[in-house]
């Protein structure tokens, strides 16, 4: 089916896109905040993929890889994206309750946690799927994005703060507020 | 919490929207054609630039040379002349100098005051000044071929005369026959001896040409353009066989979206070209194509023949290089389909699949080399736009249509 592809047949690429789409889409999800961000990103994402099969070699799994260029693409779009406008860097501390917000993450339905995981800012957004659940550490995700390895520090924090907002408000916490004003 | 959170997104997915999969279609689609197109217009652009240069250029050493070689001609014939020392060229002996406009003089003045200007190094003397020697009233009308002063003019212009004239005075005619003295007279030396053979190609000739080369296809896709709705009986009827068999049913048919993989005929052909005035060129003659194509992996041959008409004008880069440029139409019509090329047909379906007529509309452009007067060799990369009948569906013949990039070597012979 590679070779296929290579070959600019398109019966192979959409039984390509046919396998993988649904995993990457998923992926997709995670790093947008909406259904039709995704769906750009995930279109953006193919097309470098058939554009770039050639470079893929028969390593590793093909999934993982078309996960990378996935990734690429965000980390492209994010740095794009930050030069139009300037970071506002808060370095702060949150006392959170973080085994509690840990536990609770993880206790919410999937479904849930995408949502909250959608509504947070972008950069928060994208920091946050890299560490929590890419399993990135912030001197990595710093290098991709271009950013400091303290700015990705104080992004996760704040993310983590965010959701921990999100749901005090839906009634899962009890305790202080956080302010958590951009 | 990562490797927790990792593991509940692990098998999470969702299903796109078909109109993802459009897009990306959409995209690859842009980007072929846009390949397609660079590749088609890289060639081509060269070959106008390549074409233009050589008709704007006024004075390209290819042209120099036939009348370096008539020139060389007269010098025989006149005895006279070379006795007076105005062709033979000695340097620094010769009082008198000749400058052609293939000298490399040419390339200090235009090429226009060049090919007026005849001057006597006997009539400087020392005594001369510059501006005494190149005066006005030393310069008359050539049409008598006699040089009447140090500057002759070929035209009857005498207003035309003067300002060529004027134009003409060397700022410094000492050092204009230094420079002349060793370069530009042993260049002249050299184009005058040289026994040029090999045929200008802007000389009216007959010749003989057997090319051979191959095509590919631009691309993978043949694209509907017309089509005519038939029964399937009839279709069948139309193929003429009674071993057909499907995939050709109403249920399964070939349509305009699918692929006929990569076409890649051979191609044979033999003509006769005549170079006209001014190195136009009248071609014509016969085509013979070999062509595989792949359908569904499986290769299937056809053959067909045809004729051509062409047109173009032959360029002169050297005695021995010549570039011309060729409109060519072509009419082919196949002559092996069906069952016609067993056992490499896989199936009368595939045969059937070209049929009958084929035009093609052809821009070549031809590089050869002169081995000596009778005998040439050129290569001629080609782009040809091509639209052929087919039997490909339950809709009967249909017509598409494609692009071809070519490469062909040949064999010219001239009478």
């Amino acid at each position: 089916m590679l070779k296929a592809c290579l070959k600019n047949k398109r019966e192979a690429q959409k039984e390509l896109y046919r396998r993988f789409s649904y995993m990457m889409k998923g992926v997709c999800l995670r790093y947008s905040s909406n259904t039709s961000d995704a769906e750009d990103l995930l279109q953006e994402s193919f097309i470098r993929v058939f554009q770039n099969l050639h470079k893929y070699k028969d390593e590793g799994k093909l999934g993982a890889w078309i996960r990378t260029v996935t990734l690429n693409c965000v980390f492209e779009k994010y740095r794009s994206a930050k030069k139009d406008k300037e970071s506002v860097l808060y370095v702060e501390e949150y006392f959170e309750k973080a085994q509690e917000l840990d536990d609770i993450l993880e206790a919410l339905a999937l479904e849930d946690l995408l949502q909250k995981i959608q509504r947070l800012p972008e950069g928060y957004r994208i920091v946050f799927n890299l560490f929590a659940i890419e399993g990135y550490q912030h001197d990595e995700i710093a290098q991709q994005l271009g950013i400091q390895p303290g700015t990705s520090k104080s992004q996760y924090s704040r993310a983590r703060a965010l959701l921990r907002e999100m749901l005090i408000k839906e009634g899962y916490f009890h305790s202080n507020t956080v302010n958590y004003d951009k | 919490m990562t490797n927790k959170l990792n593991t509940k997104f692990e098998d999470f997915g969702s299903i796109p929207n078909p109109e993802v999969w459009e897009g990306i279609e959409a995209s690859l689609d842009t980007r072929r054609r846009k390949k397609r197109l660079f590749w088609i217009f890289l060639p081509g652009s060269a070959a106008v630039l390549i074409a233009l240069f050589l008709v704007m250029l006024p004075s390209s050493p290819g042209k120099s040379s036939a009348p370096a070689k008539i020139q060389a001609q007269e010098n025989e014939k006149s005895p006279e002349k070379e006795k007076d020392g105005i062709y033979a060229a000695p340097a620094n002996k010769d009082p008198e100098i000749d400058f052609p406009v293939s000298t490399s003089v040419s390339k200090k003045r235009s090429a226009r005051t060049v090919n007026s200007l005849k001057f006597s190094a006997s009539t400087l003397s020392d005594s001369q000044t510059a501006s005494s020697a190149f005066s006005l009233p030393g310069i008359v009308s050539n049409e008598n071929g006699t040089n009447e002063g140090p500057f002759v003019s070929k035209s009857n212009d005498p207003e035309n005369d003067l300002s060529l004239a004027a134009d003409s005075l060397p700022e410094n005619p000492v050092a204009l026959l230094d420079s002349a003295n060793d370069s530009s007279l042993s260049e002249i030396t050299r184009v005058k001896t040289d026994n040029v053979e090999a045929p200008d190609p802007r000389v009216s000739a007959w010749a003989f040409s057997l090319q051979a080369g191959g095509w590919d296809a631009a691309n993978n896709r043949n694209q509907l353009i017309s089509s005519t709705t038939v029964p399937v009986s009839e279709a069948l009827t139309d193929v003429g066989s009674s071993s057909f068999v499907p995939p050709l049913t109403s249920s399964n048919s070939v349509t305009d979206t699918d692929t006929i993989s990569v076409l890649k005929p051979l191609s044979l052909r033999a003509n006769v070209t005549f170079t006209g005035k001014k190195g136009f060129v009248y071609t014509g003659g016969l085509n013979f194509d070999q062509m595989d194509a792949f359908y569904n992996e499986k290769r299937t041959r056809f053959m067909s023949a045809g004729i051509n008409l062409g047109f173009g004008k032959g360029f002169a880069l050297s005695p021995r290089i010549s570039l011309t440029p060729l409109v060519t139409l072509n009419y082919d019509r196949f002559i092996l389909e069906k069952n016609g090329a067993p056992p490499l047909t896989p199936s009368a379906y595939q045969a059937a699949s070209f049929r009958g007529n084929q035009f093609s509309f052809q821009l070549d452009l031809q590089a050869a080399f002169h081995l000596n007067s009778k005998h040439s060799l050129y290569l001629a990369p080609a782009v040809k736009y091509y639209a052929y009948q087919s039997l490909t569906t339950v809709n009967g013949p249909i017509l598409r249509r494609d692009w071809w990039n070519g490469l062909h070597l040949g064999w010219k012979y001239n009478f």
